[in-house]
């Protein structure tokens, strides 16, 4: 059976091919369009993974939407609705979206694919293509599933169990209790784009302390058998996707920061992070909370874990050290993009496709690099050695070969590495990027044969580990070997690099361990800042330019600044 | 100023006298300046003329330097007038998503797409940036004339147009000297067919622009008289919390044809 799974029209839009539940390719749409996060429908992904997997549009057994748009439209107009006359700009915005285009989901569908056959239409609930791309990408037969997300229909957050070709739905948390928006609208308050920096405030947390923890325990009630309950007078994100939070929330925690002004981390004005580490303090506690509910009604010990908040490594960690599973699997994008291909799975399982399960422990499912050597490229014949040779000499350098990675970071195709010993090493890279927020975690790969030497490594979280999707907390010798890779609160992030999954990156770190003591490289995904990561030869040559990096690698070519 | 140019400027007043609207739209020229000026880099790596070369890597500095200016000047006005209604919004729901064109505020310009130059040829996108370049200086003089009481928007509007000139100037003496070397047909082609694009795109975006506001305008109608009963029925309506059961009952098999 091939699908298309498609998902778009909120953020990063993506399309992923299964061909016989295999995942064969994915792509978000931003690396066509060069629009970070890009949500338009993705036709250029689309094409490319028709590309990939050498098939047309009429090859296909079905097209899959990650979500019910008429279920949707009952929510926003019932939404809406709701909270009358507050709603009234909001109401002829989104009504006008919906019936001039959203409603007419098959149509666009076929006419954007050029599908003759609407039967082939295929949709799946929101929350389920999530717990779908993490139960069937997963390594396990059986598993408790958990997504914990924004919103799509109705559910906000679903408790699953999959067991072979089945995943069922257990209970749901309904709109407008979601954590995920919750998390959007504090992201606003500190004058970040909601959805699309949360990241900061994973990155601001270890900084402050959790001051105004009860007051976000007052916002996101505990509520029975671990369900939660978000207080609706401090938000308005339920009717206004422009205004996320009301005068409530500003009463309660002090003005909103503004986007402009800079981050407040410092110990004599921590106040963005301590807002930030509240957040996250009572974010996790009712993740644990809906994890506790799990267990008791799922025979297993294994957590997948899909959703937006899945992307969360503070989350996962927590979730790993406190919570009632053994292990933990997410997948490489939890998020929005993942959903195009866990809606594919989803139906293909639905429709007893059959076939073996492929677990997805890389997220390698792009397009290659579309060789087109660029002025002034050098052959080289071993390329971890050209490498090599430049981090020695304290380099910061980028590397980019074969498939494009699926997910907001990149595993190793489309990245930069750097000699972590420097005191200001990760400061130098985020430079080189242009990242100005001096508070951004840097990862650091290492092999998995030393790993262990300098991570306190969670047991039951290997593929977290691989995918580098868990802060860990750092053992006495990282400090020496990597300074600036600690956080404040004495964790770092480590990406676990086996020879069997990736051996030329495990080379590099090997032969680099053996000059400097250490297999250890601070390691960046190759995008600057405002753009997605680069996607072929000519995007890392632009993004090479405009950077301050030393050195370029693409596959076995070499552009070195003049 | 044309009839059609004093038509318009109603409305580029009021954007420019909303400060969310202002913040929003400098910002949105600083990313249209940005992107066009990537696109030409893009493009200059292919070029093989010297002189067009040369012009065309200027050009694309300048663009990007004007994306740059634009941006500081969206974060300077936004920091002062205390916007904080000018987040960058989700766009998921914007209306003109349906004809899959973009909202930018109000006429910014760029080149659209980084690969142009491969698939049209030299003299096409050379007429294309030639046109694009005429059109845009002619919108920024819009800005220009309604930006007033604003001296540092005035300013930068003042710089880009100058600028505009001399990428007007640079693109007509390229395919002026095309000419002469007898390609004139291949130029005066490119030039019309680069003009009727133009025309059509901006067709389509008063259409979109049109529909849209139209749209909202009944949308809003409604709300205020056909729902209104409804909206006082269900005001304050409280929507469940806790664990619900999961709504779909159908076999999955079945429940995947299905929208609902």
């Amino acid at each position: 059976m091939k699908l298309l799974g498609l998902s778009a029209f909120h953020r990063d839009a993506a399309a992923a091919l299964l061909v016989d539940g295999e995942p064969v390719a994915a792509v978000q749409e931003d690396r066509f369009t060069k629009r970070l996060q890009d949500e338009s429908f993705p036709i250029r992904a689309a094409r490319s993974c028709l590309d990939q997997g050498g098939l047309r549009v009429s090859d296909l057994d079905g097209v899959v939407f990650y979500e019910k748009p008429l279920r949707k439209f009952e929510r926003v107009l019932a939404t809406q609705v709701g909270a009358f006359p507050k709603s009234a700009r909001s109401f002829s915005r989104n009504m006008f979206t919906w019936l001039g285009d959203r409603l007419w989901m098959k149509n666009r569908i076929c006419d954007e694919l050029e599908l003759d056959d609407s039967s082939k239409v295929y949709f799946t609930e929101h929350q389920l293509a999530h717990a779908a791309g993490a139960f069937y990408a997963s390594p396990w037969d059986e598993a408790a599933v958990l997504t914990i997300d924004d919103a799509g229909e109705w559910a906000t957050a679903i408790l699953a169990r999959g067991s072979g070709a089945s995943l069922e739905p257990l209970s749901e948390v309904r709109f407008p209790h979601s954590l995920g928006l919750f998390v959007s609208a504090v992201a606003q308050y500190l004058g970040l784009e909601p959805g699309a920096q949360d990241h900061l405030i994973e990155a601001l947390a270890p900084y402050g302390t959790p001051r105004h923890r009860e007051v976000f325990e007052r916002l996101a009630r505990s509520g029975e058998d671990g369900a939660f309950e978000i207080d609706q007078a401090a938000f308005r994100y339920s009717f206004d996707h422009e205004h996320l939070y009301t005068d409530a929330l500003v009463e309660a925690l002090g003005p909103a920061r503004l986007a402009t002004s800079p981050l407040r981390y410092t110990p004599e004005d921590p106040r963005d992070a301590d807002v930030a580490a509240s957040l996250l303090a009572v974010v996790e506690e009712r993740a644990l909370e809906l994890c506790a509910e799990l267990r008791r009604r799922v025979d297993s010990p294994r957590l997948c874990f899909g959703g937006r908040l899945a992307e969360n490594r503070s989350l996962v960690a927590r979730l790993l050290k406190d919570g009632p599973f053994e292990s933990v699997y997410v997948p490489p994008c939890p998020d929005k993009a993942g959903a195009a291909l866990g809606a594919a799975l989803y139906v293909h399982h639905a429709l007893g496709g059959g076939g073996e399960r492929h677990a997805l422990l890389d997220p390698w499912l792009g397009m290659g690099i579309e060789r087109h050597p660029e002025e002034g490229a050098v052959e080289v014949e071993d390329p971890v050695s050209a490498l090599l040779e430049r981090l020695s000499r304290g380099e910061r350098v980028a590397w980019v070969r074969g498939r494009l990675d699926f997910g907001a970071h990149s595993l190793g195709n489309r990245s930069l590495f750097a000699d972590p010993r420097p005191a200001d090493a990760r400061g130098q890279l985020l430079e080189t990027l242009q990242h100005t927020e001096p508070v951004l975690p840097i990862r650091l790969a290492v092999t998995a044969e030393r790993a262990g030497e300098f991570f306190e490594l969670p047991v039951g979280a290997d593929a977290p580990l691989r995918m580098a999707q868990v802060f860990v907390p750092a053992k006495e010798g990282l400090a020496r070997h990597a300074p600036s890779a600690l956080r404040p609160d004495g964790t770092a992030w480590p990406q676990v690099v086996h020879a069997d999954r990736d051996p030329e990156l495990h080379a590099l770190l090997t032969r680099f361990g053996e000059a400097s003591g250490a297999p250890l490289l601070l390691h960046a995904t190759f995008h600057l800042r405002g753009s997605p990561i680069v996607r072929i030869e000519s995007d890392a040559y632009d993004a090479f330019q405009r950077s301050s990096l030393d050195c370029l690698v693409v596959e076995d070519r070499l552009y070195e600044r003049s | 100023m044309k009839l059609l140019d004093r038509l318009r400027m109603p409305r580029y007043r009021a954007m420019w006298s909303d400060p969310v609207r202002k913040v929003r739209t400098l910002e949105s020229f600083g990313d249209t300046e940005d992107d066009g000026g990537k696109d030409l880099l893009a493009a200059s790596r292919r070029v093989t003329d010297p002189e067009l070369l040369h012009h065309i890597v200027r050009h694309a500095k300048e663009e990007m330097m004007h994306g740059e200016l634009f941006r500081r000047r969206a974060a300077e006005l936004r920091a002062e007038s205390q916007a904080e209604g000018a987040v960058r919004e989700d766009f998921s729901d914007k209306g003109s998503d349906m004809l899959r064109a973009r909202d930018v505020e109000i006429d910014g310009h760029g080149f659209y797409d980084g690969s142009m130059f491969d698939s049209m040829g030299e003299v096409a996108y050379v007429a294309m940036v030639h046109v694009v370049e005429k059109r845009a200086h002619d919108t920024f003089q819009l800005h220009l004339a309604a930006v007033q009481g604003d001296p540092e928007t005035e300013a930068l509007f003042k710089r880009v147009a100058s600028d505009e000139k001399y990428h007007i100037s640079y693109t007509g003496k390229i395919l002026d000297r095309w000419r002469a070397e007898g390609r004139e047909r291949e130029v005066d082609q490119a030039l019309k067919e680069a003009r009727r694009s133009s025309f059509i795109g901006a067709w389509k975006r008063l259409g979109v622009r049109s529909g849209a506001g139209i749209g909202k305008v009944l949308m809003w109608l409604f709300y205020w008289t056909a729902l209104l009963p409804v909206g006082l029925l269900s005001r304050g309506r409280k929507f469940p919390a806790g664990w619900q059961e999961p709504r779909e009952k159908r076999p999955a098999s079945e429940a995947v044809a299905s929208q609902y």
